[in-house]
Protein backbone atom coordinates (compact mmCIF):
# COMPACT_ATOMS: atom_id res chain seq x y z
CA UNK A 1 0.00 0.00 0.00
CA UNK A 2 2.64 2.94 0.62
CA UNK A 3 2.69 5.63 -1.52
CA UNK A 4 0.24 4.44 -4.29
CA UNK A 5 -2.39 7.20 -3.28
CA UNK A 6 -1.70 10.47 -3.62
CA UNK A 7 -2.90 12.68 -0.88
CA UNK A 8 -6.94 14.28 -1.32
CA UNK A 9 -7.43 18.17 -1.79
CA UNK A 10 -9.00 19.55 1.28
CA UNK A 11 -12.35 19.61 0.91
CA UNK A 12 -15.04 18.50 3.68
CA UNK A 13 -18.00 17.74 0.75
CA UNK A 14 -18.29 14.48 -0.50
CA UNK A 15 -15.22 13.32 1.06
CA UNK A 16 -15.76 9.70 1.32
CA UNK A 17 -17.21 9.76 -1.85
CA UNK A 18 -13.27 11.30 -2.93
CA UNK A 19 -11.94 8.14 -1.29
CA UNK A 20 -14.02 6.03 -3.72
CA UNK A 21 -13.03 7.35 -6.73
CA UNK A 22 -9.05 7.01 -5.21
CA UNK A 23 -9.55 3.52 -4.16
CA UNK A 24 -11.64 2.78 -7.05
CA UNK A 25 -9.44 3.85 -9.61
CA UNK A 26 -6.86 2.30 -7.95
CA UNK A 27 -8.58 -1.09 -7.96
CA UNK A 28 -9.12 -0.57 -11.49
CA UNK A 29 -5.82 0.53 -12.62
CA UNK A 30 -4.29 -2.24 -11.27
CA UNK A 31 -2.41 -0.10 -9.04
CA UNK A 32 -4.71 -2.26 -6.50
CA UNK A 33 -4.23 -6.05 -7.37
CA UNK A 34 -6.88 -9.09 -6.53
CA UNK A 35 -5.93 -9.92 -3.03
CA UNK A 36 -4.06 -6.72 -1.61
CA UNK A 37 -5.21 -5.90 1.75
CA UNK A 38 -6.55 -2.10 2.41
CA UNK A 39 -5.93 -1.03 6.34
CA UNK A 40 -8.29 1.97 6.66
CA UNK A 41 -5.76 3.77 9.10
CA UNK A 42 -3.08 3.35 6.15
CA UNK A 43 -5.57 4.52 3.86
CA UNK A 44 -6.48 7.57 5.89
CA UNK A 45 -2.64 8.24 6.52
CA UNK A 46 -2.34 8.93 3.13
CA UNK A 47 -4.62 10.42 1.99
CA UNK A 48 -4.43 12.66 4.32
CA UNK A 49 -8.53 11.84 5.79
CA UNK A 50 -10.35 10.72 9.16
CA UNK A 51 -10.69 7.01 8.98
CA UNK A 52 -14.37 7.62 8.45
CA UNK A 53 -15.00 8.63 4.90
CA UNK A 54 -12.20 5.47 4.42
CA UNK A 55 -14.38 3.25 6.04
CA UNK A 56 -17.69 4.60 4.14
CA UNK A 57 -15.61 4.04 0.94
CA UNK A 58 -14.39 0.43 1.78
CA UNK A 59 -18.13 -0.23 2.69
CA UNK A 60 -19.84 1.39 -0.65
CA UNK A 61 -16.76 -0.60 -2.67
CA UNK A 62 -17.53 -4.25 -0.69
CA UNK A 63 -21.46 -3.42 -1.88
CA UNK A 64 -20.08 -3.48 -5.70
CA UNK A 65 -17.71 -6.40 -5.33
CA UNK A 66 -14.47 -5.04 -5.75
CA UNK A 67 -13.51 -5.62 -1.88
CA UNK A 68 -14.54 -7.97 1.15
CA UNK A 69 -14.14 -7.84 4.27
CA UNK A 70 -12.73 -11.24 6.27
CA UNK A 71 -13.89 -12.30 9.47
CA UNK A 72 -10.77 -11.06 10.59
CA UNK A 73 -12.30 -8.03 10.08
CA UNK A 74 -9.73 -7.14 7.55
CA UNK A 75 -9.90 -5.87 3.96
CA UNK A 76 -9.11 -7.10 0.77
CA UNK A 77 -9.14 -6.36 -3.10
CA UNK A 78 -11.21 -9.01 -4.55
CA UNK A 79 -9.94 -11.57 -7.02
CA UNK A 80 -11.60 -11.76 -10.49
CA UNK A 81 -12.59 -15.17 -10.81
CA UNK A 82 -13.84 -16.67 -14.29
CA UNK A 83 -16.95 -17.20 -12.94
CA UNK A 84 -16.84 -13.96 -11.74
CA UNK A 85 -15.95 -12.47 -15.11
CA UNK A 86 -19.05 -14.69 -16.74
CA UNK A 87 -21.35 -13.51 -14.54
CA UNK A 88 -20.04 -9.73 -15.09
CA UNK A 89 -19.90 -10.27 -19.23
CA UNK A 90 -24.03 -11.95 -18.55
CA UNK A 91 -24.97 -8.87 -16.31
CA UNK A 92 -23.33 -6.22 -18.21
CA UNK A 93 -25.04 -7.74 -21.71
CA UNK A 94 -28.80 -7.80 -20.19
CA UNK A 95 -28.33 -4.25 -19.05
CA UNK A 96 -26.95 -2.51 -22.08
CA UNK A 97 -29.21 -4.53 -23.88
CA UNK A 98 -31.61 -2.87 -21.83
CA UNK A 99 -30.03 0.56 -22.20
CA UNK A 100 -30.31 0.12 -26.42
CA UNK A 101 -33.79 -0.78 -26.00
CA UNK A 102 -35.06 2.34 -24.35
CA UNK A 103 -32.64 5.44 -25.25
CA UNK A 104 -32.63 4.11 -29.05
CA UNK A 105 -36.47 5.00 -29.08
CA UNK A 106 -36.20 7.60 -26.79
CA UNK A 107 -33.37 9.66 -28.66
CA UNK A 108 -33.55 12.78 -30.51
CA UNK A 109 -32.38 13.10 -33.96
CA UNK A 110 -29.36 15.08 -32.70
CA UNK A 111 -28.60 12.04 -30.38
CA UNK A 112 -29.05 9.42 -32.95
CA UNK A 113 -26.86 10.94 -35.12
CA UNK A 114 -24.33 11.59 -32.28
CA UNK A 115 -25.07 7.48 -31.68
CA UNK A 116 -24.14 6.62 -35.10
CA UNK A 117 -20.53 8.71 -35.19
CA UNK A 118 -19.74 6.75 -31.71
CA UNK A 119 -20.38 3.59 -33.59
CA UNK A 120 -18.75 4.92 -36.76
CA UNK A 121 -15.27 5.68 -34.46
CA UNK A 122 -16.14 2.23 -32.84
CA UNK A 123 -15.97 0.47 -36.27
CA UNK A 124 -12.53 2.35 -36.77
CA UNK A 125 -10.81 0.97 -33.62
CA UNK A 126 -11.70 -2.73 -33.34
CA UNK A 127 -7.58 -3.41 -33.92
CA UNK A 128 -6.84 -0.73 -31.38
CA UNK A 129 -8.67 -2.48 -28.43
CA UNK A 130 -7.48 0.13 -25.29
CA UNK A 131 -8.63 3.01 -27.58
CA UNK A 132 -11.80 0.76 -28.64
CA UNK A 133 -12.72 0.32 -24.91
CA UNK A 134 -12.99 3.33 -24.08
CA UNK A 135 -15.01 4.59 -27.25
CA UNK A 136 -17.52 1.62 -26.25
CA UNK A 137 -17.41 2.92 -22.51
CA UNK A 138 -18.29 6.42 -23.92
CA UNK A 139 -21.26 4.81 -25.89
CA UNK A 140 -22.76 2.82 -23.20
CA UNK A 141 -23.08 6.21 -20.93
CA UNK A 142 -24.67 8.06 -23.73
CA UNK A 143 -26.99 4.93 -24.34
CA UNK A 144 -27.58 5.33 -20.70
CA UNK A 145 -28.14 8.72 -20.54
CA UNK A 146 -30.26 8.83 -23.50
CA UNK A 147 -32.89 5.94 -21.20
CA UNK A 148 -33.91 9.29 -19.09
CA UNK A 149 -34.66 6.58 -16.46
CA UNK A 150 -32.70 7.99 -13.67
CA UNK A 151 -33.30 4.98 -11.47
CA UNK A 152 -31.40 2.54 -14.50
CA UNK A 153 -28.74 5.52 -14.90
CA UNK A 154 -28.05 5.43 -10.48
CA UNK A 155 -27.99 1.62 -10.44
CA UNK A 156 -26.34 1.21 -13.46
CA UNK A 157 -23.60 4.19 -12.29
CA UNK A 158 -22.77 2.70 -9.46
CA UNK A 159 -21.73 -0.73 -10.78
CA UNK A 160 -19.63 0.52 -13.47
CA UNK A 161 -16.18 0.41 -11.91
CA UNK A 162 -17.24 -2.95 -10.66
CA UNK A 163 -18.00 -4.42 -14.25
CA UNK A 164 -15.34 -2.83 -16.10
CA UNK A 165 -12.62 -4.49 -13.72
CA UNK A 166 -14.39 -7.83 -13.90
CA UNK A 167 -14.11 -7.45 -17.42
CA UNK A 168 -10.83 -6.46 -17.80
CA UNK A 169 -8.79 -9.58 -19.38
CA UNK A 170 -12.03 -10.70 -20.87
CA UNK A 171 -11.18 -10.06 -24.18
CA UNK A 172 -11.65 -13.48 -25.82
CA UNK A 173 -15.26 -13.25 -24.63
CA UNK A 174 -15.81 -10.69 -27.35
CA UNK A 175 -15.30 -12.46 -30.69
CA UNK A 176 -13.02 -12.49 -33.13
CA UNK A 177 -12.86 -8.63 -35.34
CA UNK A 178 -15.45 -9.67 -38.05
CA UNK A 179 -17.46 -11.07 -35.29
CA UNK A 180 -17.21 -7.72 -33.59
CA UNK A 181 -17.63 -5.14 -37.20
CA UNK A 182 -20.91 -7.22 -38.26
CA UNK A 183 -22.21 -6.74 -34.36
CA UNK A 184 -21.93 -2.69 -34.95
CA UNK A 185 -23.41 -3.05 -38.36
CA UNK A 186 -26.30 -4.52 -36.94
CA UNK A 187 -26.64 -1.69 -34.35
CA UNK A 188 -25.44 0.90 -36.54
CA UNK A 189 -29.25 -0.48 -38.21
CA UNK A 190 -31.23 -0.80 -35.27
CA UNK A 191 -29.58 3.12 -33.88
CA UNK A 192 -30.54 4.62 -37.37
CA UNK A 193 -34.07 3.00 -37.91
CA UNK A 194 -35.04 3.59 -33.92
CA UNK A 195 -35.91 0.39 -33.56
CA UNK A 196 -35.03 -0.60 -29.81
CA UNK A 197 -35.82 -4.05 -29.84
CA UNK A 198 -33.29 -5.38 -32.96
CA UNK A 199 -30.24 -3.00 -30.79
CA UNK A 200 -31.32 -5.25 -27.80
CA UNK A 201 -31.09 -8.48 -29.68
CA UNK A 202 -28.01 -7.68 -31.34
CA UNK A 203 -26.31 -6.92 -27.88
CA UNK A 204 -27.62 -10.24 -26.47
CA UNK A 205 -26.26 -12.13 -29.12
CA UNK A 206 -23.19 -10.27 -28.43
CA UNK A 207 -23.19 -11.43 -24.94
CA UNK A 208 -24.50 -14.82 -26.01
CA UNK A 209 -27.70 -14.42 -23.95
CA UNK A 210 -30.00 -15.49 -26.40
CA UNK A 211 -30.76 -19.09 -25.76
CA UNK A 212 -29.12 -22.01 -25.48
CA UNK B 1 -39.03 12.28 13.50
CA UNK B 2 -39.59 10.65 17.51
CA UNK B 3 -40.86 7.26 17.38
CA UNK B 4 -40.82 6.44 13.78
CA UNK B 5 -37.74 4.34 14.78
CA UNK B 6 -37.01 1.70 17.28
CA UNK B 7 -33.31 1.05 18.90
CA UNK B 8 -31.52 -1.28 17.04
CA UNK B 9 -29.38 -3.79 19.23
CA UNK B 10 -26.03 -2.51 17.95
CA UNK B 11 -23.80 -5.90 16.40
CA UNK B 12 -20.75 -4.51 15.68
CA UNK B 13 -20.82 -6.07 12.18
CA UNK B 14 -23.08 -5.20 9.63
CA UNK B 15 -24.18 -2.36 11.98
CA UNK B 16 -24.21 0.26 8.78
CA UNK B 17 -26.62 -2.23 6.73
CA UNK B 18 -28.62 -2.11 9.90
CA UNK B 19 -29.19 1.09 9.72
CA UNK B 20 -29.85 1.43 6.01
CA UNK B 21 -32.52 -0.90 6.59
CA UNK B 22 -34.18 0.77 9.18
CA UNK B 23 -34.39 3.87 7.80
CA UNK B 24 -35.43 2.74 4.14
CA UNK B 25 -38.24 0.81 5.77
CA UNK B 26 -39.06 4.15 7.68
CA UNK B 27 -39.32 5.86 4.32
CA UNK B 28 -41.10 3.23 2.50
CA UNK B 29 -43.77 2.96 4.81
CA UNK B 30 -44.05 7.01 5.56
CA UNK B 31 -42.88 6.74 8.68
CA UNK B 32 -40.64 9.54 7.52
CA UNK B 33 -42.43 11.16 4.94
CA UNK B 34 -41.36 13.22 1.78
CA UNK B 35 -39.99 16.41 2.51
CA UNK B 36 -39.07 15.71 6.56
CA UNK B 37 -36.03 16.48 7.55
CA UNK B 38 -33.82 14.61 9.27
CA UNK B 39 -30.87 14.76 11.20
CA UNK B 40 -28.03 12.47 11.81
CA UNK B 41 -27.59 13.16 15.17
CA UNK B 42 -31.63 12.52 16.09
CA UNK B 43 -31.40 9.44 14.22
CA UNK B 44 -28.79 7.78 15.53
CA UNK B 45 -30.30 8.69 18.98
CA UNK B 46 -32.96 6.79 18.35
CA UNK B 47 -31.38 4.03 16.90
CA UNK B 48 -28.87 3.87 19.98
CA UNK B 49 -25.62 4.23 17.64
CA UNK B 50 -22.83 6.24 17.00
CA UNK B 51 -23.51 9.08 13.87
CA UNK B 52 -21.20 7.06 11.43
CA UNK B 53 -23.64 4.22 10.74
CA UNK B 54 -26.27 6.55 10.27
CA UNK B 55 -24.24 8.67 7.53
CA UNK B 56 -23.48 6.27 5.75
CA UNK B 57 -26.48 4.87 5.63
CA UNK B 58 -27.74 8.27 4.65
CA UNK B 59 -25.04 8.71 1.39
CA UNK B 60 -26.42 5.35 0.81
CA UNK B 61 -29.99 6.31 0.58
CA UNK B 62 -29.13 9.46 -1.04
CA UNK B 63 -27.22 7.36 -4.00
CA UNK B 64 -30.57 5.51 -4.78
CA UNK B 65 -32.74 8.69 -4.61
CA UNK B 66 -34.75 8.32 -1.16
CA UNK B 67 -33.07 11.35 0.52
CA UNK B 68 -31.22 14.21 -0.48
CA UNK B 69 -28.45 16.10 0.82
CA UNK B 70 -28.20 19.89 0.35
CA UNK B 71 -25.36 22.14 0.42
CA UNK B 72 -25.96 23.03 4.11
CA UNK B 73 -25.61 19.28 5.08
CA UNK B 74 -29.50 18.83 5.96
CA UNK B 75 -31.27 15.61 5.01
CA UNK B 76 -34.47 15.30 4.01
CA UNK B 77 -36.80 12.62 2.22
CA UNK B 78 -37.33 13.36 -1.01
CA UNK B 79 -41.13 14.05 -2.67
CA UNK B 80 -41.73 11.07 -5.42
CA UNK B 81 -43.01 12.16 -8.40
CA UNK B 82 -45.38 10.48 -11.15
CA UNK B 83 -41.65 10.33 -13.25
CA UNK B 84 -40.04 8.76 -10.67
CA UNK B 85 -42.76 5.93 -10.06
CA UNK B 86 -42.69 5.45 -13.58
CA UNK B 87 -39.18 4.91 -14.05
CA UNK B 88 -38.82 2.69 -11.32
CA UNK B 89 -41.50 0.42 -12.68
CA UNK B 90 -39.85 0.68 -15.96
CA UNK B 91 -36.53 -0.87 -14.46
CA UNK B 92 -38.79 -2.64 -11.99
CA UNK B 93 -39.91 -4.67 -15.23
CA UNK B 94 -36.80 -5.10 -17.36
CA UNK B 95 -35.06 -6.40 -13.85
CA UNK B 96 -37.67 -8.67 -12.91
CA UNK B 97 -38.37 -9.46 -16.53
CA UNK B 98 -34.14 -10.29 -17.17
CA UNK B 99 -33.93 -12.34 -13.32
CA UNK B 100 -36.81 -14.73 -14.39
CA UNK B 101 -35.07 -15.67 -18.28
CA UNK B 102 -31.92 -16.51 -16.02
CA UNK B 103 -33.96 -18.32 -13.36
CA UNK B 104 -35.63 -20.16 -16.03
CA UNK B 105 -32.85 -20.64 -17.84
CA UNK B 106 -30.86 -22.60 -14.93
CA UNK B 107 -32.53 -22.90 -11.75
CA UNK B 108 -32.02 -26.10 -9.87
CA UNK B 109 -35.25 -28.42 -9.70
CA UNK B 110 -35.90 -27.08 -5.90
CA UNK B 111 -35.65 -23.88 -6.75
CA UNK B 112 -37.83 -24.15 -9.75
CA UNK B 113 -40.32 -25.51 -8.00
CA UNK B 114 -40.82 -23.03 -4.94
CA UNK B 115 -40.64 -20.80 -8.14
CA UNK B 116 -43.63 -21.97 -9.57
CA UNK B 117 -45.20 -22.13 -6.34
CA UNK B 118 -44.82 -18.52 -5.87
CA UNK B 119 -46.23 -17.88 -9.01
CA UNK B 120 -49.19 -19.90 -8.49
CA UNK B 121 -49.85 -17.96 -5.17
CA UNK B 122 -49.95 -14.73 -7.21
CA UNK B 123 -52.55 -16.52 -9.42
CA UNK B 124 -54.23 -18.01 -6.29
CA UNK B 125 -54.75 -14.19 -4.53
CA UNK B 126 -55.37 -12.41 -8.00
CA UNK B 127 -58.22 -14.91 -8.37
CA UNK B 128 -59.67 -13.87 -4.98
CA UNK B 129 -59.62 -10.57 -5.41
CA UNK B 130 -62.56 -8.80 -6.19
CA UNK B 131 -62.88 -6.64 -8.93
CA UNK B 132 -61.58 -8.80 -10.92
CA UNK B 133 -61.79 -7.24 -13.77
CA UNK B 134 -61.32 -3.33 -12.47
CA UNK B 135 -57.85 -1.57 -11.93
CA UNK B 136 -60.24 0.05 -9.21
CA UNK B 137 -59.37 -2.47 -6.52
CA UNK B 138 -59.23 -1.67 -2.52
CA UNK B 139 -55.62 -0.34 -1.49
CA UNK B 140 -55.38 -3.56 1.03
CA UNK B 141 -55.98 -5.82 -1.87
CA UNK B 142 -53.42 -4.68 -3.88
CA UNK B 143 -51.19 -4.12 -0.87
CA UNK B 144 -51.36 -8.27 -0.60
CA UNK B 145 -51.03 -8.99 -4.36
CA UNK B 146 -47.86 -6.80 -3.98
CA UNK B 147 -46.62 -8.89 -1.09
CA UNK B 148 -46.83 -12.09 -2.92
CA UNK B 149 -45.93 -10.89 -6.28
CA UNK B 150 -42.68 -9.11 -3.75
CA UNK B 151 -41.76 -12.63 -2.66
CA UNK B 152 -41.56 -14.25 -6.37
CA UNK B 153 -39.42 -11.27 -7.50
CA UNK B 154 -37.26 -11.60 -4.09
CA UNK B 155 -36.90 -15.40 -4.91
CA UNK B 156 -36.35 -15.25 -8.40
CA UNK B 157 -33.78 -12.83 -8.19
CA UNK B 158 -31.26 -14.88 -5.49
CA UNK B 159 -32.12 -18.07 -7.55
CA UNK B 160 -31.22 -16.47 -10.73
CA UNK B 161 -27.36 -17.65 -10.37
CA UNK B 162 -25.68 -14.12 -11.43
CA UNK B 163 -24.40 -12.56 -8.00
CA UNK B 164 -23.55 -9.53 -9.65
CA UNK B 165 -27.13 -9.20 -10.47
CA UNK B 166 -28.77 -9.85 -7.44
CA UNK B 167 -26.25 -7.52 -5.66
CA UNK B 168 -26.86 -4.56 -8.11
CA UNK B 169 -31.15 -5.60 -7.76
CA UNK B 170 -31.01 -5.94 -3.93
CA UNK B 171 -28.83 -2.02 -4.03
CA UNK B 172 -32.16 -0.78 -5.63
CA UNK B 173 -34.71 -2.16 -3.50
CA UNK B 174 -36.02 0.50 -1.51
CA UNK B 175 -36.47 2.69 -4.72
CA UNK B 176 -38.53 0.18 -6.33
CA UNK B 177 -40.45 -0.30 -3.00
CA UNK B 178 -40.93 2.95 -2.41
CA UNK B 179 -42.51 3.89 -6.09
CA UNK B 180 -44.87 0.97 -5.16
CA UNK B 181 -46.24 2.12 -2.26
CA UNK B 182 -45.90 5.71 -3.48
CA UNK B 183 -49.49 5.77 -5.06
CA UNK B 184 -50.58 2.45 -4.84
CA UNK B 185 -52.42 1.23 -8.16
CA UNK B 186 -52.47 -2.09 -10.38
CA UNK B 187 -50.79 -2.33 -13.79
CA UNK B 188 -53.27 -4.85 -14.99
CA UNK B 189 -56.86 -6.04 -13.42
CA UNK B 190 -56.54 -8.87 -11.25
CA UNK B 191 -57.80 -11.66 -13.84
CA UNK B 192 -54.75 -9.83 -16.35
CA UNK B 193 -52.30 -10.52 -13.80
CA UNK B 194 -53.64 -14.10 -13.00
CA UNK B 195 -54.10 -15.03 -16.38
CA UNK B 196 -50.19 -13.91 -16.92
CA UNK B 197 -48.72 -15.48 -13.68
CA UNK B 198 -50.71 -19.13 -14.63
CA UNK B 199 -48.51 -18.83 -18.02
CA UNK B 200 -45.62 -17.19 -16.47
CA UNK B 201 -45.80 -20.38 -13.74
CA UNK B 202 -45.49 -22.83 -16.87
CA UNK B 203 -43.52 -21.02 -18.40
CA UNK B 204 -40.77 -21.37 -15.19
CA UNK B 205 -41.60 -25.15 -14.80
CA UNK B 206 -40.95 -25.43 -18.45
CA UNK B 207 -37.59 -23.94 -18.79
CA UNK B 208 -38.89 -21.42 -21.53
CA UNK B 209 -37.12 -17.98 -20.52
CA UNK B 210 -38.07 -16.27 -23.64
CA UNK B 211 -41.77 -16.28 -22.85
CA UNK B 212 -40.87 -16.13 -18.90
CA UNK B 213 -39.11 -12.99 -19.75
CA UNK B 214 -42.12 -11.91 -22.36
CA UNK B 215 -44.69 -12.13 -20.05
CA UNK B 216 -43.07 -9.92 -17.21
CA UNK B 217 -42.45 -7.12 -19.72
CA UNK B 218 -45.75 -7.35 -20.88
CA UNK B 219 -47.08 -7.33 -17.57
CA UNK B 220 -45.41 -3.91 -17.05
CA UNK B 221 -46.49 -2.56 -20.11
CA UNK B 222 -42.94 -2.54 -21.65
CA UNK B 223 -43.92 -4.50 -24.84
CA UNK B 224 -43.25 -1.15 -26.68
CA UNK B 225 -41.03 1.73 -24.74
CA UNK B 226 -43.06 4.60 -23.92
CA UNK B 227 -42.13 8.30 -23.37
CA UNK B 228 -41.82 8.55 -19.24
CA UNK B 229 -43.20 11.80 -18.31
CA UNK B 230 -41.23 14.95 -17.97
Amino acid sequence: MTARLSPLPDTTQRLADAVYDRLGAAILEGELPGGSRVRDAEVAAQLGVSRMPVREALQRLQRIGLVEMSPGRYTRVTEVTPRLARESFEFLGYQVGIAARMSVTRMDDAARRHTLGMIDELLGLIDDPARYDEAAGRLFHHLAAHTRNPVYVGVIGECLIALTRNLRGARPMWGTAAQIAAHLAELRDAVRDGDGDAAERTIRRRHALTGA
Amino acid sequence: MSGSLEPLQPEPQRLGDAVYERIGEAIVESRLEPGQRIRDVDIAEELGVSRMPVREALQRLERIGLVEMSASRYTRVTEISDREIRASLEYLGYQVGIAMRMAAERMTDEHRARSVELARAVVARCRATEPAHSLDVPIESIELIYEDLNELYAFVTEACGNAVFTRAYNEAWFGLRRAQRGKPHLIQTPAAIAEAFDRLADALAGHDAEAAEQIIRDMFLLTDVGPLPA
